[in-house]
């Protein structure tokens, strides 16, 4: 019970960091390192959020799948918008946003806290998106 | 000899305290250090058609032999030290890899370039151009990267070129580890095994574009099904067995007491159900994505997951279908344009007629003696790699274990050239998709041994590596002075990009040239290799007047690197390059010319 917990507050914890870093760098285009803090994420956020959900425990499958999975979710959501009609780079970054919370959230364990955190966490993607339509 | 074995282990064990792993570590420094000054002081310009080699100094030999030392060192420590070796793969990664991005003005390969063009017309203009270009109708890597790009505000650069192709094959590590650890628990074949898919993979597909990307969706997927989507370890059936005897028989090695199908090797535990259902829809997802992204990749992907399933080395066959339908409903639904335009000549070639670097084998025995001497240095290379994983996949059968699903992916790419040509050069590609597992047969050609600490084992390890590696710069390297890009040859370009107007036609006398790359959304391109080697410049003009709109201009780019490559690909000899460059000069006004570049106009004759 006790590494559940730690490992949900954690979660949460990083949820919580990384909305808030990320919406930082869309917003303010002169954010030192802001690139590589986006292409970080475009390259591992997503990948590492499905290997939560999924409890892939494996070191070595974890390594490796953390990337190619994240890319591969990137392409799918852009490729796919762009089809629908919609080249918007920052929509595809909220959807990309969007699936890698959700991915979080739903690899934690019930709590009542989550509620309320989720809508903090999810507010940055939906807020962007807004903007966009 | 058990006895020998342990003495030897024991001894090693304790000469291995903190004291090597650091001096190797400082060896490995020092060699790439050696590596990156040497490199940094040579002139691609003096490079003749044998590439790369044709530079490269005793010096910088020297300072690859020495990683290629500790790396073997390494081999002998017991245990073996993880970071050590993984720090010294991804050094020899980076000098292999990163060789051109040291020693040349601007990143390499106009293919690459190309690609940029693609990415910057998508971001430009908001969609895709099928009709200019087959290559849109499978736009997920394009896409990929105008969005990210875009995203992250680091679109319209080309410098990122020079570092993809180290990166990605870093990142071919991790896939490579799972699956070989899928067949063996011995860390050192192991590893041994991604040292040798790092020194043999020549055909230079990991630049910047869909296949380099699909080669990582590709090993992923494998590395998911091999561990965990496995079936059981089989007895081998009789017939193999007699087989596995006669070979025991010929190499004179003591009979194991059985041969077992895929014997498993380092096993991560089972997974949960949750676990596999998480990797089964990682799986797709990748998968998903090659379909989307490449013509190729996802019919090798399909081959090898069929040939396992046919072998029944997979506990699940439900991924066949689920992979069938996905390439087949992109083909029907989504590659509508390449379909309608290409649908007679499908099972001829996919038509990249573009692709300069990567010609039919057979063609390029022609071209100059240099350029001769490359193909067939390549064509040794890749024999050698294929005798030896031959070897080792014997090796492994007389020691008792027959490596079923490797052997499997190592042979299914084969069965490509069924499918298609590919534009001739098809051979690389098999090349390419076969090597991953290959690899792990030419590492089993070595390892395990009787006595693990011989220092004959460590000297036979640092001679094959040597070769590897020499053979790699040759191979890989072998048309650098095509495939280079000059500073002059950019600046010339970016010129043409600020005089001509959208809707002008850029030509030149090959592909060579970066040109597609700026613009490429606004302009037309052409090329007339025939004309111009073989015909006059009126043929030329002529050629230039009939592909040319109404109303627009043209302009004849002749650029250092379309000469390297009638150097190469067709021996037309200096002398006849400058004779019938003049001729194109006596005929079309000049408009830039630089060290390596002229840049000429064509303007239609009034009335």
């Amino acid at each position: 019970m006790m590494i559940h917990l730690r490992r949900d507050e954690v979660a949460l914890t990083a949820i919580i960091a990384i909305a808030a870093v990320l919406t930082f760098a869309l917003v303010a285009d002169n954010l030192p390192l802001r690139e590589v803090i986006i292409l970080a994420y475009l390259a591992v956020g997503p990948g590492a959020a499905i290997v939560w959900l999924a409890r892939i425990t494996d070191r070595a499958m974890q390594l490796s799948l953390v990337v190619p999975l994240s890319l591969a979710v990137d392409a799918l959501v852009a490729t796919g918008l762009l089809y629908a009609g919609i080249w918007s780079p920052t929509s595809a970054f909220a959807v990309v946003a969007a699936i890698t919370l959700a991915s979080v959230l739903l690899g934690v364990r019930p709590r009542t806290a989550v509620v309320p955190l989720v809508a903090l966490a999810l507010l940055p993607p939906i807020v962007l998106l807004m903007g966009q339509f | 000899m058990l006895r020998a074995t342990a003495r030897s282990d024991d001894a090693l064990r304790a000469r291995s305290g903190l004291a090597t792993p650091l001096a190797l570590t400082a060896a490995t420094a020092a060699g790439l250090v050696a590596w990156v000054v040497i490199l940094s002081g040579l002139d691609p310009r003096a490079m003749d058609d044998r590439g790369m080699i044709s530079i490269l100094p005793v010096s910088a030999y020297a300072a690859l032999a020495v990683i290629i030392v500790a790396f073997v060192l390494t081999l002998r420590l017991r245990p073996l030290p993880v970071p050590l070796v993984l720090g010294e793969l991804l050094v020899v990664i980076f000098m292999l890899y990163g060789a051109p991005g040291i020693i040349e003005e601007m990143p390499r390969f106009v293919t690459a370039w190309l690609h940029v063009g693609f990415v910057d017309a998508i971001d430009a203009t908001g969609r895709l151009h099928p009709l200019r270009d087959a290559r849109f109708d499978w736009p997920g890597f394009f896409v990929l990267a105008a969005f990210v790009g875009s995203v992250a505000g680091v679109d319209g650069s080309v410098h990122f070129l020079t570092w993809v192709p180290p990166l990605q094959v870093a990142l071919y590590l991790g896939p490579l580890y799972v699956i070989y650890r899928s067949a063996s628990a011995d860390a050192r074949l192991v590893w041994l095994a991604m040292w040798v898919f790092v020194l043999a993979n020549w055909v230079g597909q990991d630049y910047f574009s869909p296949q380099g990307l699909n080669v990582l969706f590709m090993l992923t997927i494998f590395a998911i099904l091999l561990s965990a989507f496995r079936s059981d370890p089989a007895r081998i059936p009789a017939r193999l067995g007699a087989l596995a005897s006669w070979i025991q028989r010929r190499l004179h090695v003591p009979l194991p007491r059985a041969v077992a199908i895929d014997a498993p090797g380092t096993t991560s535990g089972t997974a949960s159900a949750r676990m596999r259902i998480g990797l089964l829809v990682a799986m797709v997802l990748i998968f998903g994505t090659s379909v989307a992204s490449h013509q190729l990749t996802p019919f090798a992907i399909v081959g090898g997951v069929v040939g396992l399933v046919v072998f029944r080395r997979l506990s699940t066959s439900g991924v066949v279908p689920i992979m069938i339908v996905l390439t087949g409903s992109w083909l029907l639904f989504m590659a509508t344009t390449f379909l309608g335009g290409h649908l007679a000549g499908l099972l001829e070639e996919v038509g990249q007629t573009q692709e300069l670097a990567s010609a039919a084998v057979g063609d390029r025995l022609g071209g100059s003696p240099g350029h001769r001497f490359v193909v067939q240095g390549r064509l040794l290379f890749t024999g050698a790699v294929w005798f030896l994983a031959l070897v080792g996949g014997l090796r492994r059968i007389a020691a008792g274990r027959l490596d079923l699903s490797l052997a499997i992916l190592a042979v299914a790419p084969f069965g490509l050239i069924l499918l298609q040509s590919y534009g001739g050069e098809i051979l690389l590609r098999i090349f390419l998709f076969s090597l991953p597992f290959m690899a792990f047969f030419v590492a089993a050609a070595f390892l395990p041994t009787p006595r693990p600490a011989s220092w004959a084992l460590t000297l036979v390890l640092f001679l094959a590596s040597g070769a590897l590696a020499g053979g790699l710069i040759l191979a890989r390297y072998g048309n650098e002075k095509a495939d280079m890009v000059t500073a002059a040859e950019y600046q010339a370009l970016s010129e043409l990009a600020a005089i001509a107007e959208p809707g002008d036609r850029i030509v030149s006398v090959n592909h060579n040239v970066p040109t597609d790359y700026f613009e490429w959304e606004e302009h037309r391109f052409g090329a007339f290799p025939n004309e111009f080697a073989l015909g006059t410049a009126a043929d030329v003009i002529g050629e230039i007047e009939a592909s040319t709109p109404e109303g627009s201009d043209a302009f004849m780019v002749l650029s250092r690197g379309q000469h390297a490559y009638a150097e190469l690909f067709w021996n037309l000899t200096e002398d006849e390059w400058n004779e019938r460059a003049a001729a194109l000069e006596a005929e079309l006004p000049l408009v830039y010319r630089n060290e390596d570049v002229t840049i000429l106009r064509w303007s239609r004759p009034a009335g």
